[in-house]
């Protein structure tokens, strides 16, 4: 194995995550951020508060497990490429420090939604 | 002659902004920013979850914020780039995935609209599923 | 003699010797000829202007793959470029980027024949049988298919000078030559997988390539170069966690 590189793995995840993000992204976003602003009911209904709402679409632990699964991976998948981004962009920055800083931040971001969605 | 190297070479990069000589690169570039966009956007969702455990009044704030005009453009342009990013994802993976039927590769289109369609399927799904939890 | 006034291009050719302390532009007029390409205006400058501009040039008929140069910025043979399709001018001359420029137009392309021969472009067989004139490796149709795409590479380096990754990475191997790995690891004659592996799995082989893809837009040969890479993630992406996962099952 010297010599070889560890991509493979931030590779397979950035790809499993590309997949995922490519179909729940959009409708994340139209659900969290567009649909209830525009004034559709019931979109702002099932993301009031409480056991009628936003606790009605999270009662179930497969849905939870679900989500958490969907953020994680777009979490890593946005992070591969911000650092290749920013590689290719020049930016002169020790490897490591580039890939502690961006898959760092998508495992914080893993690890509060886990924490988050079991505690919910 | 005598070993004396004349050469001085001079290296010459297409430098970091490459992203501007032509709107292919651009298109790229933009389709790589989408991963920013993204990243924010699921910060945003994490945050709302957290604030849905908490006082009613609190998670009201957040949903008046995550609402509020200036934050709609920023979720109307955060679409934008995730459907840019779903379909060059789509549209990319017959250059990835080389499928080889009786030594031919198969279409690239037999690869990319099953793609489309499941992504269609699911939209569709998660957005009756809401609107049932949310009209009932 | 015909008495018409020449529609004339001005030509603004990338100028450097290795004595000099900086690179310029040099402005030439040339006249315009419908079935003229940038080579045929290099060539008119050389030899009716000035003898001291340096380039190369082999078959201009896109074969040899040593006339490629910046055109307006962009990667292009320069046989293959006509002056009608930069009408009216001016026509920008440079080296292909992401190179040593040695003098003039004139690139080094040392690094790229030792990421070449790193490669090991060649079939490679266990017996070590690569020079047996006698043996025969018979190969279907579909077994020729699987790689001859990625086989009609002329080394002209346009997808060097267009890819972001070698304008910041010197040890990045580069389009062209994983692609030609690739041919050979897909080539069913060859048994040198093994011996490839440990070039092309390395950071500085295929995992620094970001996808771009520019390198396959203004491949000459369509060989696709962004392609041979991720397919070549894919299988070592595979690789890896079979490594990783169930290690008898490689042999060492």
């Amino acid at each position: 194995m010297r010599g070889r590189s560890h991509e493979p793995i931030f590779w397979s995840v950035f790809g499993l995550g590309g997949i995922v993000a490519a179909i729940f992204i959009p409708v994340i976003i139209f659900v969290t951020g567009i649909g209830g602003a525009a004034g559709w009911e019931a979109v702002s209904g099932a993301l009031a508060h409480g056991e009628d709402g936003i606790g009605a679409l999270l009662r179930h632990a497969p849905v939870r497990a679900v989500l958490g699964l969907i953020m994680a991976l777009a979490a890593v998948h946005a992070a591969h490429r911000i650092r290749h981004t920013l590689i290719d962009l020049h930016v002169h920055a020790p490897p490591a420090v580039l890939i502690v800083a961006s898959y760092g931040a998508a495992a914080v971001v893993s690890v509060l939604t886990a924490i988050v969605l079991a505690l919910f | 002659m005598d070993g004396e190297v004349l050469t001085q070479p001079t290296f010459r990069s297409l430098g970091w902004t490459w992203w501007t000589r032509r709107p292919s690169y651009l298109l790229v570039f933009l389709r790589e920013t989408s991963s920013v966009f993204i990243a924010v956007q699921v910060v945003l969702v994490l945050v709302l979850l957290h604030k849905a455990g908490q006082p009613a009044a609190d998670y009201q704030a957040y949903l008046d914020f995550l609402w509020n005009p200036g934050m709609v453009v920023f979720h109307v342009v955060s679409i934008a780039f995730a459907l840019l990013h779903t379909y060059t994802w789509f549209n990319l993976m017959p250059q990835t995935v080389a499928i080889r039927i009786r030594g031919r590769r198969i279409p690239g289109l037999l690869l990319v609209a099953p793609q489309f369609g499941g992504w269609a399927v699911v939209t569709g799904l998660i957005i009756a599923w809401v609107w049932w939890v949310g009209a009932g | 003699m015909s008495t018409a006034i020449e529609t004339m291009v001005k030509f603004e050719v990338f100028r450097y010797q290795p004595d000099w302390d900086e690179p310029t532009y040099q402005v030439y007029d040339v006249p315009y000829r419908e079935d003229w390409v940038v080579l045929d205006a290099l060539n008119y400058i050389k030899d009716t202007i000035d003898g001291s501009l340096t380039y190369r040039w082999s078959c201009r008929m896109g074969v040899c793959g040593s006339c490629g140069a910046m055109v307006n910025g962009y990667p292009k043979l320069t046989c293959a470029a006509f002056l009608s399709e930069y009408l009216p001018g001016p026509i920008r001359v440079e080296p292909l980027v992401n190179f040593n420029v040695e003098r003039d137009l004139v690139t080094d392309l040392e690094g790229f024949m030792e990421k070449l021969e790193s490669v090991q472009p060649w079939i490679i067989r266990e017996d070590g049988a690569t020079d047996d004139l006698k043996s025969e490796y018979l190969q279907t149709p579909s077994q020729h298919a699987a790689y001859q795409q990625f086989s009609m590479c002329i080394n002209c380096l346009l997808c060097y000078a267009a890819c972001p990754v070698s304008s910041h990475s010197e040890e990045f191997i580069g389009p062209a030559a994983l692609a030609l790995a690739q041919r050979y690891n897909l080539d069913t004659r060859d048994e040198g997988v093994e011996q490839r592996r440990d070039v092309i799995l390395k950071d500085e082989g295929i995992w620094e390539c970001s996808f771009v893809g520019e390198c396959s837009a203004v491949c000459p040969k369509h060989v696709d170069p962004a392609g041979a890479i991720q397919q070549a993630k894919m299988t070592g992406a595979i690789d890896y966690y079979r490594r990783l996962l169930m290690p008898w099952t490689v042999k060492s």
